[in-house]
């Protein structure tokens, strides 16, 4: 797309390869903090469930780190058919 | 049209599949790809959210009760089980957490493990634990996911057959909104692809991980023929 001869010449050649490596680091840093989010709230509720025995049970959390994979996995492939045909 | 608002139409229009901007000549073969394409991709998400909320490698039939390779056989740690040590109590959270934890399994053998006879009672529960666990997504949400993506395709042609007429594919700003966008989806889904589906899946205690000889042939060859067919999708477009 980028060598379409309309651009004419481009300031830096390999500006398609540092997008991805952002869109690479994007959809790594929004995964990696989502699954830090989830780890901490885990980690919460569960030292809660060890104060109160048999309350709240940490497993009825709506939110996992495969939730969280799965949003990725989701968002880039809405946001790739978004525009996917020259 | 000044130029922000036309800038901004033409990200809009970006959303637009160029299959309503082509030709007549080209509109079948591209339709026949878009629709494989999509296809693909249907299959390969929809596997994934049916299978969100289910251990992945503990019900492989060859190996019921985990693998060699460390201990991520506790996907799910019973609720009754009280973690006595902090590390323990980490520990097990991150387990917990971790659907196939490997990360964590290396981290474990410094913390103090539980005797043997606690890891056989837990695997014997897992079963149950998976039953219960396949219910914290809710079949509201699964559905929410994949309707999510089934309805994205169509909007976006509609959207690019309502801004058609501003149309112009060498339009300098449109080429750079185009492309950025692909770049960066390219990004998202090299990382999704490689990291979270390839890298996992078969080597960092997903499904194929310990995968016996038969399933291995048949996910490497699975994997081989979708490389291929979509490289042709991509070739044929």
């Amino acid at each position: 797309m980028f060598a379409n001869e309309c651009l004419g010449e481009l300031a830096f050649e390999s500006t398609a390869s540092a997008i991805l490596m952002a869109g690479l680091f994007l959809s790594f840093l929004v995964e990696y903090l989502g699954i830090r989010l989830v780890q901490w709230h885990g980690a919460k509720s569960a030292a809660k469930s060890v104060e109160s025995p048999g309350g709240a049970a940490r497993h009825v959390s709506h939110a996992s780190p495969e939730m969280v994979n799965i949003a990725v996995l989701e968002a880039g492939v809405i946001f790739h058919s978004l525009r996917e045909y020259p | 049209m000044r130029p922000n608002s036309k800038t901004l139409t033409n990200i809009v229009l970006v959303i637009g599949l160029t299959l309503v901007v082509a030709g007549d000549s080209t509109f079948i073969t591209l339709f026949v790809v878009i629709v494989f394409h999509q296809m693909f991709e249907g299959i390969a998400l929809g596997t994934r959210i049916a299978a969100l909320g289910q251990p992945r490698s503990a019900d492989s039939p060859a190996h019921p009760h985990g693998h060699g390779l460390g201990h991520h056989d506790h996907f799910h740690e019973p609720k009754n089980s009280m973690p006595t040590t902090l590390a323990e109590e980490l520990g097990a959270a991150s387990d917990h957490q971790r659907t196939h934890a490997h990360v964590h399994s290396h981290a474990h053998d410094a913390h103090p493990r539980k005797p043997s006879t606690a890891e056989e009672s837990d695997s014997t529960t897992q079963p149950t634990e998976a039953c219960a666990s396949s219910h914290t997504v809710s079949m509201r949400m699964k559905l929410l996911l994949a309707t999510a993506f089934a309805f994205v395709t169509p909007l976006g042609m509609g959207i690019g057959i309502g801004v058609l007429k501003n149309f112009n594919g060498n339009d300098p700003s449109t080429v750079i909104a185009i492309g950025t966008l692909d770049a960066l989806s390219a990004g998202i889904l090299v990382w999704v692809g490689v990291v979270e589906m390839w890298a996992h899946d078969w080597m960092l205690g997903g499904e194929m991980t310990t995968a016996g000889p038969l399933r291995t042939v048949l996910g490497m060859i699975g994997l081989i023929a979708g490389m291929a067919l979509m490289s042709l999708l991509g070739k044929w477009a």
